[in-house]
């Protein structure tokens, strides 16, 4: 059952040329034990994993230069802390502002005797005001879009979450809700950082982050709501740029889900002709030539 | 005595001085930006390989997660003492970097993909291959899970052997362990998970399947 022969005989088999002997032991073993047919079969399964996929130049690339700009910016983490910092003083300002003001107008009554009448007990600010969530009120099945978010919101809506308000204040910027939203989608709560994403668009939206942002937040609808998907990659693909060419490509594979396919064409044909040399293209291309066949 | 026995020991474990990546690694251990970037760049598909192994070849944190490995890679080259070469090194520092990201995206409630992409996804993985023996990926998962519940350096052995695919000699370089002992570590693991792992029918269905 539990028979592997040498330790590491599969192994070596799968990676270096064996000695006719060694190679009857494996023949034996893998015809014999259990043990051995699954090792081999794990190692192939791992194996198929790591195969080279189209594109993996561009994307050793990209890894390397979002590792190497992070590693130039020895003061990122310090400025990062210092952002959070001022963010939990305006919180605490802002609660200490509440309270003194909840307190100033439970005590302005004037009694009929000329005595103010006793203040309602106000608890401590840092006991009565809510901390804020840390999730925006912008849930993901919401049906909101780009256009609805950026509009300024009717005095009679929701109060926004604290995020929100932070974001429209200015107090939160782009960086970080763009930083936030990426470490939110990387642990795979993607509500979260799609709700992030959308703050970031709608108050932010000439920022540097914007782009990448909405090109992120595209990727991350694709799956569950293409229609909207593929509106962010068209707004990213309209802009010349290095995110063009791959927004070109989200473009490509949302429409063709949504089964749109002259769009599809229009947007093969437009990166094939823009991005020649690009990784997207070759695949256009190869895609292109099936769609005629 | 004993501390000449270890510094023979350690030169006669060590790669000759042909690592090639050393001079790269000792630039880039000195703050040189563009020495980093191109030990990053030689390393770079080796970490997307490790990662890819563990998380999954579609997984959508593939580019994430070498990013991260990047980073502790060149972090953790401050304590690299050449005692493997920096090629083993890296596989090793993404590896646990990659299993640990792997822990957390286990962890975290809520999945990147839905359900129904998951189901998508193990369909296109169980189109024929040219790997007709290979097993699927939730069955590369299920072990990967077993494996995690090994003590840790039997962990990191077998993970090294079968998702990585090193022979004895090579883990023995990377852990900078003892020959025997990597086999020992090796031996126990693998029983107890090959055990496991056939005793679980999700592994043994699927297994069942190719065999």
């Amino acid at each position: 059952m539990t028979d592997f022969g040498s330790i590491d005989l599969i192994c070596r088999a799968r990676r270096f040329p064996l000695s006719s002997d060694d190679q009857r032991r494996v023949d034996t073993l893998l015809r014999t034990s259990p043990a051995a047919r699954l090792e081999d079969a794990l190692l192939a399964g791992f194996e198929r994993e790591s195969v080279v996929q189209r594109g993996d130049d561009a994307r050793v690339a990209r890894i390397v230069a979002t590792a190497v700009g992070r590693l130039c910016r020895p003061g990122a983490r310090i400025r990062r802390l210092r952002w959070l910092g001022m963010a939990a003083a305006v919180l605490v300002a802002g609660g200490a502002a509440a309270a003194w003001r909840a307190y100033h107008r439970s005590a302005s009554p004037v009694s009929p005797l000329g005595t103010a009448s006793r203040p309602a007990p106000v608890e401590p600010a840092g006991v009565s005001a809510r901390p804020p969530s840390r999730v925006p009120s912008v849930a993901l099945d919401a049906p909101l879009s780009d256009a609805e978010s950026a509009a300024p919101a009717p005095a009679s809506h929701q109060a926004p979450s604290g995020l929100e308000r932070k974001a429209k204040t200015n107090s939160v910027q782009a960086p970080e809700l763009f930083a936030e939203a990426n470490l939110l989608r990387r642990r795979g709560r993607t509500g979260e950082a799609c709700a992030r994403y959308r703050i970031l668009l709608a108050h932010h939206p000439a920022a540097r982050e914007a782009p990448p942002a909405r090109l992120a937040l595209a990727k991350l609808l694709a799956g569950s709501r293409p229609a909207e998907a593929l509106d962010h990659y068209r707004r990213v693909a309209v802009q010349r740029g290095p995110l063009q060419a791959e927004a070109l490509w989200g473009v490509v594979e949302t429409a063709r889900r949504l089964g749109q396919s002259a769009a599809e064409e229009r947007a093969l044909a437009k990166l094939v002709e823009l991005y020649p040399e690009s990784p997207y293209a070759e695949a256009a291309r190869t895609r292109g030539a099936d769609g005629r066949e | 005595m004993l501390r000449l026995v270890h510094l023979l020991r350690s030169r006669a474990a060590r790669p000759a001085a042909q690592d090639e990546l050393w001079p790269l690694a000792e630039a880039a251990i000195g703050g040189d930006s563009a020495a980093t970037r191109t030990l990053l760049t030689a390393l770079g598909p080796e970490l997307l390989r490790v990662v890819r192994r563990v998380l999954g070849a579609r997984h959508p944190d593939v580019e994430d997660v070498a990013q991260e490995c990047a980073l502790e890679l060149v972090g953790a080259l401050q304590r690299f003492r050449r005692e493997s070469s920096v090629q083993y090194f890296a596989s090793r520092v993404a590896l646990q970097t990659a299993m640990n990201a792997r822990r957390k995206l286990q962890a975290g409630k809520r999945a990147i993909l839905d359900g129904a992409e998951r189901e998508v996804d193990e369909r296109a993985g169980s189109a024929p291959n040219p790997e007709a023996r290979a097993l699927s990926r939730s069955g590369l998962e299920v072990v990967l899970q077993l494996c995690e519940q090994l003590p840790p350096v039997q962990s990191e052995a077998i993970a090294l052997h079968w998702a990585l695919g090193y022979t004895t000699t090579e883990i023995a370089a990377i852990c900078q362990s003892p020959l025997e002992t990597v086999k020992s570590r090796l031996r126990a693991a693998k029983l107890a998970l090959t055990e496991r792992a056939l005793a679980d029918p999700r592994v043994r269905d699927l297994f069942e399947e190719t065999a």
